[in-house]
């Protein structure tokens, strides 16, 4: 996620470069034979290239909005996810009984588990393998169930479930805080299926497909409709224009898949770090991991 | 016989975009054969200081820091002889070097870091460049590819590709091309060296005899050579997550400031170069890999063949 006040041309240039190359060199071409070459024929009328531009304007502007709003939908989603981890972590710290033997260490071990869940939904998203984490925080027989799940959050929210019943049938929960810490785990459930929506369900092809096709299009025929008012100076302005169009374009792209490995991504490990110290003081722990901080502008 | 001991990976990143989707290649390995990872920033000084950049180090790749054993840098360049001078101090079994951000201009004369580090350091250097699709960077390496080239006559790139396809258990493909025939070579009926074979089965064989003992089992692919897009085809086909290859580069291309032509192939590459320091790796398997059963691999006089595939 860029976190800068501004974003650096040098982001978006090499991804529009190629194509803005060669419409410059096309766009040369046309104004040169229309200009020294006699073929006046070259000219379109300009008001059919305005109406096309207008309408391509207000697909992109759709496309792009359905884009951002995935973006922000998964920054919302872990929005939640933070407070309702923190909400997970201080019900079982304050709302499970004292127990001389174990209920320390049951509880101890369920916030440990929470530490690693945001972790691992992380890279359950970003398609990551979470198990070189884990080494040193789970224990290995944990670590070795988790090896057996196809969807390994899912997984750590089941032994969740199991450590809360078993302070329940040893009497350290009764049912009325039981009922109120699982319905935490619920929303954690929750929040991982809709991310889960996000990263499974593309935005519809026609969104992504029809636009780059049209904008394609339409920068080719641009020069054509700008020749005869501008003669040599429309490589300059047809130029400009494909370059708003196409930018606008790689915009939308860059932000429509919310988890894919990008720095346009939702900035899930500042966000993990940011629980995991959290979770670590509530537990008591003098020592915490450092805070992460954006990279070059960008916050990952 | 040596113990097996972790692999010491540089990982060098300039917070591109392709040092971020290197990431998940990274967590996959350190899953598979035990790791000790050090994240190395050379930073320009005439536009950072030590600290800056030291804290923009500790905040990439973070996850990392739950690892075993995770090391972070930040020294002041030129990249390739800070990191040579680095090497010196803390000798590495491999470089991870992942592509820097494209300029979007051409850069004629601009050498690539990548092809200086693979020349001078002596260590094999991970890349890819964007002909890599993202997915292909986060699955576990099932495939490993092994390019052997004639007309060079380099191999130390083999025994690393048999290590690694060895202990992640992942199926080896030793891919080769022979020259296209023309009439010419027709009519001598030899081929002019005779190191270089002409004809599928000599090339299988002679591709085979490099592997001696070695506990895996190849598959050998042997193609007929048609242009620049041959490698990039057998890769495919074989679907291979990882090629080892000799580092080559045409004088042109390198003045043309084009890139590595590994950046262009649809997987990374572990490149060597002419020179290689360390021996052979003999990785210490992961924790994903202790779990699996073990795999009792027959010797080669009682294995069955090779498969060959002659393309």
């Amino acid at each position: 996620m860029i976190v800068r006040d501004h974003l650096p041309l040098r982001r978006i240039w090499p991804k529009v470069s190629r194509r803005l190359g060669a419409l410059l060199v096309f766009d040369i071409t046309i104004a040169w034979l229309y200009s020294f070459a006699g073929m006046t024929w070259l000219s379109l009328p300009a008001l059919p290239l305005s109406m096309i531009g207008g309408a391509l304007s207000v697909f992109l502007a759709f496309r792009n909005n359905s884009a951002y709003d995935r973006w922000w939908e998964a920054r919302s989603l872990w929005g939640a996810l933070v407070n309702t981890a923190r909400t997970f972590s201080r019900q079982v710290l304050t709302l499970v009984d004292e127990d001389p033997i174990d209920a320390k260490v049951t509880r101890r071990s369920l916030v440990e588990l929470q530490i690693a869940y945001v972790h691992a939904l992380r890279c359950h998203l970003r398609r990551q393998n979470p198990f070189p984490e884990f080494e040193r925080s789970l224990p290995l027989d944990v670590v070795q169930y988790l090896r057996q799940q196809k969807n390994i959050p899912a997984g750590i929210l089941f032994l969740k479930g199991q450590l809360l019943r078993k302070l329940y049938d040893a009497g350290r929960l009764d049912s009325f805080r039981l009922t109120t810490i699982d319905k935490s785990l619920t929303d954690l459930c929750n929040v991982q299926g809709a991310c889960e929506r996000i990263k499974n369900t593309p935005l519809p092809r026609q969104y992504d497909y029809l636009p780059r096709v049209l904008i394609g299009i339409y920068c080719v025929l641009l020069p054509f409709g700008l020749v005869e008012g501008m003669k040599m100076l429309t490589p300059i302005a047809s130029t400009l224009v494909s370059f708003i169009f196409i930018a606008l374009d790689t915009v939308g792209r860059d932000v429509e898949d919310p988890f894919e490995n990008t720095v346009h991504d939702t900035p899930m490990s500042t966000l993990t770090r940011n629980i995991e110290i959290n979770l670590r003081q509530n537990l008591g722990e003098d020592v915490v991991p450092a805070e992460v901080r954006p990279v070059e502008g960008f916050s990952y | 016989m040596f113990a097996p001991r972790p692999l010491d990976v540089l990982y060098l990143t300039n917070f591109s975009d392709y040092c971020f989707r290197t990431i998940p290649t990274v967590a996959q390995l350190a899953d598979m054969v035990k790791i000790r990872l050090t994240i190395l920033h050379v930073y320009n000084p005439a536009l950072d200081t030590q600290t800056t950049a030291a804290e923009k180090v500790h905040s990439f790749f973070p996850e990392a820091d739950r690892y075993l054993a995770c090391n972070r840098l930040a020294v002041p360049g030129p990249l390739v002889e800070s990191v040579l001078a680095h090497l010196e101090g803390w000798p590495v079994d491999l470089i991870v070097a992942p592509a820097s951000d494209a300029v979007g201009f051409p850069r004629l004369g601009a050498r690539s870091s990548r092809s200086r580090l693979i020349e001078r350091s002596g260590v094999p250097v991970w890349t890819f460049g964007r002909g890599v699709s993202l997915p292909r960077l986060q699955q576990p390496v099932r495939n490993v590819a092994c390019w052997l080239d004639f007309h060079s006559g380099k191999t130390a790139h083999v025994g690393y590709a048999l290590e690694y396809a060895n202990k992640l258990g992942a199926k080896l493909h030793l891919l080769s091309a022979l020259p296209a025939i023309d009439e010419g070579m027709l009519s001598l009926g030899t081929s002019l060296d005779e190191g270089k074979p002409l004809e599928p089965n000599a090339a299988a064989a002679k591709i085979l005899g490099l592997c001696g003992n070695a506990p895996v089992v190849p598959q050998v692919h042997v193609s007929r050579w048609s242009g620049r897009s041959t490698l990039s085809k057998m890769l495919t086909e074989c679907d291979a997550d990882v090629v080892f290859l000799q580092h080559r580069e045409s004088a042109v291309a390198e003045w043309l400031g084009l890139g590595l032509p590994y950046d262009r192939l649809p997987c990374p590459a572990i490149c060597t170069g002419d020179k290689v320091n360390g021996p052979v790796w003999n990785l210490e398997p992961g924790q994903a890999t202790r779990q699996k059963p073990a795999v009792v691999r027959p010797r080669r006089e009682h294995s069955v063949p090779a498969t060959v595939r002659v393309g």
